[in-house]
């Protein structure tokens, strides 16, 4: 009678969920590296966020329990901890609608046919390769020893191109320059100032989403177009109505992506503090810091998931 | 003869060809919109290029001055005296091909390995309906939120007295010391845990859920098995794809810090020489070494930057004509 049971129970499985078991083989590798690997360190960071840890010298360390002493530090005594994590919310919600659009607007530039298309792509590539930040690494350590020593003359792209982002588009006139010319509100000042002071920083952060997307416009078949061509599409219509929903899965990559850079990128505050409270073993304190900023960055990408995906437009609907 | 002659004529007074087809098409709107729109473009992107490019420009210049340039005041942009010493210098202090021979091995095996696990993954996300799958892709975006640094003294530790919950101590009698070897990246890249793979994985989720089912359908009505419909149809159609994974991986390999200071202490790889730097350098006819912070260092450090990054600029022109010529759909409308 068992037996039969089980055999009915496997036979209900159809063809298409038999096959959909086969995903885990797909996914294996991430599935046992995380077992492996990582799921002690996520559980150790875990716990370490509820105790007060302390390296002892001569290697080991001691964990105490305490509660929730470590949350409440950084949220409530800790003076800097939420404004940061105010200001690291701002700027991505600022900063991702225009790294996107500019992306996405380049990508659609690289991709069209003209003369030094090579060269451009090469050009717009050089960010992806500054984005692990070794050259700044390096520079950084030269321009600090250098301000130290007070040694001139010495020309390093990052210490001329800070001075010449406030140079080129120099904040202060370009605000006084507006308020007397134009009387423009004190908020559009900002706002445009502002927007002028970002162009630097968006130029140098969008070199994965250039990418991304360069490599899915590759994807679209020019067969789609040819067909919208005849029956009369202008470029414009074709944008929007083949590019744009084509393109969606990989907007969505990439939205989570700025802002999984903006959160985590070596600029940001709260970032540097966790490092820092690392660095000189305050473990616990730093561990609950990372955990309510991956709650918080969590709760952001939950929310624009949900938002983006019902724009979102698959080939396959399920 | 008379035949040739009425066809001089004619083409005097018509007249020449370009002429013709330049007037033809200067007499369209459509013809000067395309003109005023690519003088624009060209604009735009030399502008933005120049934005991009300019601090590697002082890299460049920086690199070719001799050390009277560098102290000389009046020297800004133009070296008075072009040297290549210091490429010289850099090259043979910092042992760059040796360097570069170790840093390729590795950006090539991680980038392979990092692209073929995280295609594969991309597409069990993408194409499987099993139960827990929105679990693992949470943990996949979860893992590419975590920066590496946080969990550096862990990783180290685990590394360097590797254990799989005890099975290899039970086996061998003791934990495994992997740093300084391959082993640690290989592990990372094999799991899908190298550098920002949680990024590739979702890259390729996407791009797999934009591809129609209705191809694998076929194929699998055809009797072709599973992984051979995700071998033969798949795969090439997201050549494209997996191409600029591959691009990610390998260039992030390559100037990777994080990783090759922390498990290659021995072995002389590109970025650590870079980070290292020149301090201590001894010149010939110098009584002591350079000094960090004097300026014949940071033009050994600028010089050296541009040596890490050109053969990846190299390559990337070469690799771009992939993304060109990108594999055609055909057969895909819809």
């Amino acid at each position: 009678m068992l037996r039969l049971q089980r055999i009915q129970r496997l036979r209900r499985r159809t063809v298409t969920e038999k096959r959909d078991l086969m995903g885990w083989v797909f996914v294996s590798p991430f599935v046992v590296g995380f077992l492996l690997l990582f799921l002690g360190i996520f559980i150790d960071s875990f716990r370490f966020s509820f105790m007060d840890v302390k390296v002892e010298p001569l290697g080991g360390y001691t964990a105490e329990f305490v509660r929730l002493d470590n949350y409440f530090h950084i949220l409530r005594v800790d003076p800097n901890f939420n404004r940061q994590l105010f200001d690291a919310v701002r700027n991505m919600l600022f900063d991702i609608p225009i790294l996107v659009m500019y992306s996405l607007f380049i990508a659609v530039l690289l991709n069209q046919k003209m003369r030094g298309r090579g060269v451009f792509r090469a050009i717009f590539f050089v960010p992806v390769i500054l984005a692990t930040g070794i050259i700044d690494k390096a520079d950084m350590r030269n321009s600090v020893l250098n301000a130290y020593q007070g040694v001139q003359g010495i020309d390093n792209g990052i210490a001329t191109m800070q001075s010449m982002s406030g140079g080129l588009f120099s904040g202060l006139e370009l605000r006084r320059y507006m308020y007397q010319m134009f009387d423009f509100s004190p908020a559009l000042v900002n706002l445009t100032v502002g927007a002028a002071e970002n162009i630097y920083n968006v130029v140098n952060h969008s070199g994965v989403q250039i990418l991304i997307f360069l490599a899915g416009l590759q994807a679209i078949s020019s067969s789609i177009y040819e067909a919208a061509k005849i029956e009369g599409c202008s470029g414009w219509e074709c944008f929007w109505k083949i590019t744009f929903p084509l393109l969606s899965p990989l907007i969505l990559v990439n939205i989570i992506y700025s802002v999984i850079d903006s959160f985590t990128g070596s600029t940001n505050a709260i970032m540097n503090g966790i490092t820092a409270s690392m660095r000189i073993g305050e473990y616990g304190t730093a561990s609950a810091m990372a955990w309510v900023y991956f709650l918080v960055a969590g709760v952001f990408l939950a929310l624009i998931g949900l938002v983006a995906s019902r724009f979102v437009f698959y080939q396959s609907k399920e | 003869m008379s035949v040739i002659q009425t066809n001089k004529t004619a083409s005097s007074v018509v007249p020449a060809a370009w002429v013709r087809r330049w007037r033809g098409k200067a007499s369209s709107a459509a013809f000067w919109l395309g003109l005023a729109w690519s003088i624009v473009r060209y604009l735009l992107l030399i502008g933005l290029a120049f934005l991009i490019l300019y601090p590697l420009l002082f890299k460049l210049t920086n690199s070719f001055m001799s050390q009277q340039d560098l102290i000389d005041g009046t020297v800004r942009f133009i070296p008075r005296e072009p040297t290549l010493f210091n490429y010289r210098t850099a090259i043979e202090y910092t042992n760059y091909f040796e360097g570069l021979k170790n840093t390729l091995g590795i950006a090539v095996l991680c980038g392979v390995l990092q692209m073929l696990v995280c295609t594969f993954v991309g597409y069990g996300l993408a194409r499987f309906r099993f139960k827990g799958r929105g679990l693992v892709f949470a943990l996949v975006v979860f893992t590419i939120l975590i920066p590496p640094q946080t969990y550096m003294i862990s990783l180290y530790l685990k590394f360097s007295f590797f254990d799989l919950y005890g099975i290899l101590s039970a086996i061998s009698g003791g934990t495994v010391r992997l740093i300084d070897s391959i082993w640690p990246l290989a592990i990372l890249s094999l799991t899908g845990f190298g550098f920002k793979n949680g990024l590739y994985i979702l890259i390729m989720r996407q791009y797999f859920k934009g591809i129609p089912k209705e191809l694998e359908e076929a194929a699998y009505v055809d009797g072709s098995g599973l992984f051979r419909t995700f071998g033969t149809i798949l795969l090439p159609l997201s050549a494209s794809m997996m191409i600029t994974v591959l691009l990610f991986s390998f260039s992030w390999q390559w100037t990777d810090s994080f990783y090759s200071s922390m498990f290659f202490s021995q072995i002389k790889l590109l970025s650590n020489s870079l980070l290292v730097g020149f301090e201590g350098l001894m010149l010939e006819g110098a009584t002591v070494g350079l000094k960090s912070g004097q300026p014949l260092t940071s033009t050994l450090t600028n010089t050296m930057s541009l040596l890490v990054l050109a053969p990846l600029i190299v390559m990337y022109l070469f690799a771009q004509k992939y993304l060109v010529e990108g594999i055609e759909h055909s057969g895909i409308v819809g």
